[in-house]
């Protein structure tokens, strides 16, 4: 991040802003899209997120900050979008495409349960984990890029890697047998 | 038990699946919208109160809460008794006898408009359009009903992209070639599917106009159980002047999608036959071109461009170099290169030979070597009352005899120089091959050229 590419687009130069956009974006949509486990979803929340960043970045006090912060608005961002879907009716299912790397160390049973328990998260806890498993970035990085204390990273890691645990232990469970034990 | 470890290593595995890169369609749009709307200015007022006066104590605190109570009851009282009078708002003008013309604007819409593709559409102000109109399909979505909409058409020769992303697997967004009802009925047909014991979802077909052309509507009213039935499509088909159209709305929420015809009602073709004047990069010439060709916006100096629908995307057909201010040239095959003390035809001539111009790269099928040997025909003639030369590729014929026509290099290229200036225009000779482009409009395009006083 070039500080003094957030301080020209904090003036309202727009072409620092895009070169600011176009070096955040990836890093943004990949983070959305693990978060919403949708691309359309993510695209919208990308696009939405890049517009608000915009709009924010005069307030923002420390430009040294910029990254962190960004990641917050994405974050906030994909809530909305998990608010505004819930309240559809009829949602499609839509889960991203396996990689194919993946396949031979996740099963697809496993997958499933994964995106189950992954769907029973909150957001923030969803970032939680994004964060910590997708960038690595340890607990007290957490706590400073989305601006929340350490004991609240550690309590929403916990919930969130309980109920994955969860989802994970449910795939190992043997499949009950039709009828009665002799 | 699962141990922490395989947590760790299962969830690392499965979150780094998937994309990493942000699609560009998203950037652009955000971006659009950064262009046309203004931050928030903070104001801050730190010294109003005095530094000081920041942390204030409880009691002082108090004090001025109390103070403003009193004020407003004080207000309040006085207004009941009378004895104070607030400003009352001024009378208002009678409204005419002949209320004005209610605009799109008035009724809060607002026009896109899509010349390559032969459209525009009237849509709320809460559409968000995520396409740019020098693209070849509109691509938008309500922020208030999450419908998401796309409209685009087909080229001359009938190739049209009825969709950016499939429903489903009966849902095909390939390029088709439509060029009657009938071939653009069928570019929407619900594709058999037998996957798992599911079949397609049930279309229903009504006749209708759009912008008073014959048109047909298809909704999708059912999905065979026990597929999810969530995902409301239906497309509108017409053709006009030729070209296909399709109109697809989509939707997540219902399965009958709200306010169809309000949307479809919104939508007109544009006239594409009336060529158009447009002027060069500091006015030093016009010339005019089919009115549905389109001029992106340029970023560099001595530098025009027009592009035309082609299948569902543009395609630059038309490129014009000329002078920079201070004399200098910068022509672009494969590559660029600036040429200075162009003065006559033949320096003009020699320079689009150069070398230069024509460097090796990189491409997803390997290493391009551009050859500089395809010139089929070649001549003079006369653009804008100065004398001309031509060479390029003969138009016909050329693609029959090994293909080279397709290669990125290949322009019919045509150039002049008049009091100084130097200009060269490069027809895309994939395009005249492909009838993107006929000889007939190039002729026209020629014979509209004239050089302007700047």
């Amino acid at each position: 991040m070039d500080r003094i590419l957030v301080e020209r687009a904090q003036r309202g130069d727009r072409e620092a802003f895009a070169q600011l956009a176009i070096a955040a974006s990836d890093r943004l949509y990949a983070v959305a899209l693990r978060v919403l486990r949708d691309a359309d979803a993510a695209g919208d929340a990308l696009q939405t997120a890049l517009v608000k960043i915009w709009h924010g970045l005069p307030a923002l006090r420390d430009p040294d900050r910029f990254d962190g912060w960004s990641y917050q608005v994405v974050v906030r961002q994909c809530h909305s979008e998990i608010r505004a879907r819930r309240r559809r009716p009829f949602e499609l299912a839509l889960h991203m495409e396996a990689a194919p790397v993946g396949d031979a160390q996740i099963g697809v049973a496993l997958r499933d349960e994964l995106e189950r328990g992954f769907s029973r998260l909150n957001a923030d806890q969803r970032a939680v984990l994004v964060l910590m498993y997708y960038r690595d970035l340890s607990v007290g990085e957490i706590a400073d890029t989305l601006g929340v204390s350490i004991g609240t990273v550690k309590s929403r890691l916990h919930y969130a890697r309980s109920a994955m645990r969860a989802a994970i232990e449910a795939d190992a469970r043997p499949v009950p047998q039709e009828g009665r034990p002799a | 038990m699962t141990s922490q470890t395989d947590i760790d290593r299962i969830l690392g595995v499965w979150l780094s699946e998937g994309a990493d890169h942000a699609p560009e369609d998203r950037l652009r749009a955000a971006l659009s919208e950064v262009s046309s709307t203004s931050q928030k200015r903070i104001v801050r007022l730190p010294h109003l109160l005095g530094p000081s006066d920041r942390s204030l104590p409880p009691a002082a605190l108090f004090a001025v809460i109390g103070v403003a109570i009193l004020a407003i009851v004080g207000l309040g009282l006085g207004v009941k008794a009378g004895f104070i009078r607030l400003p009352m708002p001024t009378q208002l003008p009678a409204p005419a006898s002949s209320p004005p013309a209610t605009t799109n604007a008035d009724r809060g819409l607002v026009d896109y408009r899509y010349p390559a593709a032969g459209f525009e559409i009237s849509l709320p102000e809460e559409w968000n359009v995520t396409s740019t109109p020098d693209e070849a399909a509109l691509t938008a979505r309500s922020d208030a009903t999450h419908i998401r909409l796309y409209v685009s058409s087909g080229d001359s020769a009938g190739r049209l992209v009825t969709c950016q992303r499939s429903a489903g697997p009966w849902e095909s967004c390939e390029p088709r070639v439509a060029t009657d009802r009938r071939s653009l009925g069928q570019a929407i047909a619900i594709l058999p599917q037998d996957d798992h014991g599911v079949g397609p979802p049930t279309a229903r077909l009504r006749q209708i106009t759009l912008d008073g052309e014959p048109a047909t509507m298809q909704s999708v009213v059912a999905y065979e159980y026990p597929a999810a039935g969530s995902q409301a499509v239906t497309w509108v088909v017409a053709m006009h002047s030729g070209r296909p159209y399709v109109v697809r709305l989509s939707w997540s929420v219902g399965r009958e999608i709200p306010d169809v015809a309000s949307i479809i009602s919104g939508f007109r073709f544009l006239a594409t036959g009336e060529p158009v004047t447009h002027r060069g990069p500091a006015g030093t010439y016009a010339l005019s071109v089919p009115g549905d060709w389109v001029e992106p916006t340029s970023r560099k100096s001595g530098y025009q461009s027009f592009t035309v629908a082609n299948g569902g995307r543009t395609r630059t057909v038309l490129k014009i170099r000329s002078s920079l201010p201070g004399g200098a040239i910068e022509l672009c095959l494969t590559h660029c290169a600036t040429f200075t003390d162009v003065e006559s035809l033949d320096d003009l001539g020699r320079a689009l030979h150069d070398p230069q111009l024509r460097q090796s790269f990189e491409s997803p099928y390997g290493t391009i070597t551009p050859r500089n040997g395809f010139i089929l025909v070649r001549g003079e003639t006369v653009l804008g009352g100065a004398p001309a030369r031509f060479e390029g590729p003969a138009s016909g014929g050329v693609s029959a005899s090994g293909g080279f026509s397709d290669s990125a290099e290949l322009y019919y290229h045509v150039w002049t120089t008049h009091e100084g200036v130097a200009v060269v225009l490069s027809f895309d000779s994939w395009a005249m091959n492909r009838g993107l482009v006929s000889d007939e409009q190039v002729d026209a395009i020629l014979q509209s050229f004239r050089f302007t006083d700047g």
